[in-house]
């Protein structure tokens, strides 16, 4: 993402200056990686344990890391790892369906009626498909930075992009004629 | 038409909400946690930290299961409480069967008995009690004054019978 931060803060490491470097990094990329779990699990609370979770992954983790990707990358890996595994024990446990709490909470979403249809919409794919959808739309993550995080081919990301695209577009057909 | 709507730059814009100032609170988390705790959190690999993220776990784990843990509990305590019931009332008559005996012994034991009297006499008392109904012996001449009443000759009955 931002290959000068990455060498300040892989200095900063090299030297052990691990709580400096850390904190760097949670005020760096804390609000990315929010959003991106945000827009999988919805609620705020979930989102704010599965980012918590995260930043104790990665603080652990750190001292392994090797600097070869960009450090973004394996943030957003272990984020969508945590959110995944949230995803399948939420399912195991038969929560809510995510959909409904879209209706459910007011505070939770301040979108107009087409934002709710697209939220819907996207609600309906699989999770590793909405994952792949949300990067790319929301996040314009490029495929080569995307194939590093979800350890897939691109020419699987843009297939599977472009799979749910169409299925978006064909539901928002329904939902808003 | 959809084609146009995805394409559509409001869409793109986040439509999700956080509480105020939520991001300093998790950065001022994360720098209070390298500042004031900086002992339990001096290395990265710390086990604290995975026991913190163990705690997290758990709490959320407690959370999603609080209706059922609730209901086992209402469960457990109505139980309890029937149990200590039936403990209590049982109790108390099992106290009072023991103090009319001992009432019974100290009264026998203040007439001079000791325990050795005492079993002798419950004893007999047992014996007694399986003497039923004395056997009667019973003899012929008590038999024919018991059936005896005025005007009732035994013989001339037998002669009359004879004769007919």
């Amino acid at each position: 993402m931002n290959s000068e931060s990455d060498k300040e803060l892989r200095s900063l490491c090299e030297s052990g200056q691990y709580e400096h470097a850390f904190s760097k990094i949670v005020h760096l990329y804390s609000q990315r990686l929010y959003w991106h779990i945000r827009k999988m699990v919805l609620l705020h609370d979930d989102a704010d344990d599965i980012l918590q979770n995260t930043l104790v992954k990665a603080w652990t983790g750190l001292p392994s890391f090797r600097w070869q990707s960009q450090l973004f990358t394996w943030l957003y890996r272990i984020a969508t790892n945590e959110v995944l595994t949230f995803l399948k024990k939420s399912k195991s446990l038969q929560q809510v369906p995510l959909e409904n709490r879209l209706d459910e909470d007011p505070q939770l979403f301040d979108g107009d009626d087409m934002q709710k249809a697209l939220q819907k919409a996207i609600l309906q794919l699989p999770p590793k498909q909405r994952l792949v959808f949300n990067m790319r739309y929301f996040d314009e993550i490029k495929y080569e930075d995307m194939s590093r995080i979800l350890g897939t081919s691109q020419g699987a990301l843009k297939a599977s992009y472009h799979h749910a695209a169409s299925k978006i577009q064909e539901m928002l057909k329904e939902m808003l004629l | 038409m959809s084609e146009q709507t995805l394409n559509n730059p409001h869409l793109k814009e986040n439509p999700f909400q956080v509480p105020a100032g939520y991001f300093q609170q998790v950065e001022a988390r994360w720098e209070g946690l390298s500042g004031k705790e900086n002992d339990r959190v001096s290395a990265p690999g710390n086990t604290a930290d995975t026991e913190r993220l163990d705690n997290r776990k758990g709490r959320r784990f407690i959370r999603l299961l609080r209706p059922q843990l609730q209901l086992a509990a209402a469960f457990v305590l109505l139980f309890g409480i029937g149990y200590l019931l039936l403990l209590i009332t049982g109790r108390n008559e099992t106290r009072q069967m023991q103090t009319e005996e001992l009432s019974v012994l100290s009264e026998w034991s203040s007439l001079g008995l000791d325990h050795r009297d005492i079993s002798n006499l419950i004893l007999e008392d047992l014996f007694e009690d399986n003497q039923a109904t004395p056997v009667i012996d019973p003899d012929i001449e008590d038999l024919i004054d018991y059936m005896d009443y005025p005007g009732f000759d035994p013989v001339n009955l037998t002669l009359s019978t004879n004769n007919e």
